[in-house]
């Protein structure tokens, strides 16, 4: 017991600057936290582009779309709006559903139009643009017309 | 002193829970960080065909079409500025200069401001709607502007449309 207490006295006399530094590492951890990008699918491989700046402010009224391989296969494609996925174009008619619905709500709740709605595509990279461009017509039919096409910044 | 050295001795006789979960966050935090590289938008503008929005459009300047030509694996095989080919860097990559001067050119010959000169961009070839978006994505980059040196976007093309 003795011996025990005497070994814990010596730790603690040894531990402030450690404890000051995993302070500070846990400090630098949570500020480099991101929960928003908790809702990125790491199926979507984003194109590289590099003259896109990240946008300064979020975009107001915004739907995030992105397109991404279905698992398992090879050429089909779906659609996810958060974690709701659209299986390829058979699946466009709720896909067009899940959209009127946002439309609805901005109308509803504050008060705008689909033409203030900007829709955020996050497209894989290797999509046919066929497949990405029936989604860009599904959105117009829900009368959104603005699109933001999102690409990772790489500057070379 | 000695006061002080009491003080110090309670402080640190209560610290072991503290510091078991200040470690707990902190292996919570570096687990759950995942670091992504930072993400831009191209912003577009694409009324729906037929709508009033875009039948004014129509009353505007024809826009220039930019072609984009692929094979049936969806890879890029040329550019077309208008009806003028493009050069080729290798099989896949476009020669942005050569493309941006093309642009240029005929932004230099159309009618009407510069801001309201606008860029269709069409697919073709054998490929067409299979062509892979990173290929679109890049040229409406390319037609949108260049990186300087310095760091800077010199803006090229404001408006940007696809054929749909």
């Amino acid at each position: 017991m003795a011996r025990r207490k005497s070994k814990g006295t010596d730790l603690d006399g040894d531990m402030t600057p450690m404890i000051d530094m995993v302070f500070q590492l846990l400090i630098f951890f949570m500020i480099l936290i991101n929960f928003a990008d908790a809702d990125q699918n790491a199926r979507v491989k984003l194109p590289e582009n590099d003259i896109v700046k990240p946008p300064e402010q979020p975009v107001p009224d915004a739907v995030t779309l992105q397109i991404a391989k279905q698992e398992g296969k090879a050429r089909e494609y779906s659609v996810l709006i958060g974690a709701d996925e659209f299986m390829g174009e058979k699946d466009f008619k709720r896909l067009k559903a899940a959209l009127d619905k946002e439309v609805k709500f901005v109308k509803n709740e504050k008060k705008k139009s689909a033409k203030d709605m900007t829709v955020i595509l996050r497209a894989d990279k290797d999509t046919p643009i066929g497949f990405v461009n029936k989604v860009i017509h599904t959105c117009q039919e829900a009368d959104i017309e603005n699109f933001a096409l999102r690409a990772t910044a790489k500057v070379k | 002193m000695k006061r002080k050295k009491n003080d110090e001795m309670s402080a640190k006789g209560d610290m072991t829970p503290m510091i078991d979960m200040v470690f707990q966050l902190l292996i919570f935090f570096i687990l759950t960080l995942n670091i992504v590289d930072p993400e831009g938008d191209f912003y577009l503008r694409l009324p729906k065909p037929g709508s009033a929005q875009a039948q004014e459009n129509d009353l505007m300047p024809k826009p220039l079409r930019v072609t984009l030509v692929s094979n049936v694996d969806g890879d890029l095989q040329g550019v077309f500025v208008g009806d003028k080919r493009c050069k080729m860097r290798t099989s896949t990559d476009p020669d942005e200069a050569d493309v941006r001067a093309k642009v240029r050119a005929a932004m230099g010959n159309a009618a009407g401001a510069k801001e309201d000169f606008e860029i269709e961009l069409g697919w073709g070839g054998p490929g067409r709607a299979t062509l892979k978006y990173r290929y679109v994505l890049k040229m409406v980059g390319v037609c949108t502007g260049e990186r300087q040196p310095d760091g800077t976007v010199k803006t090229l093309v404001e408006k940007i449309k696809f054929i749909q």
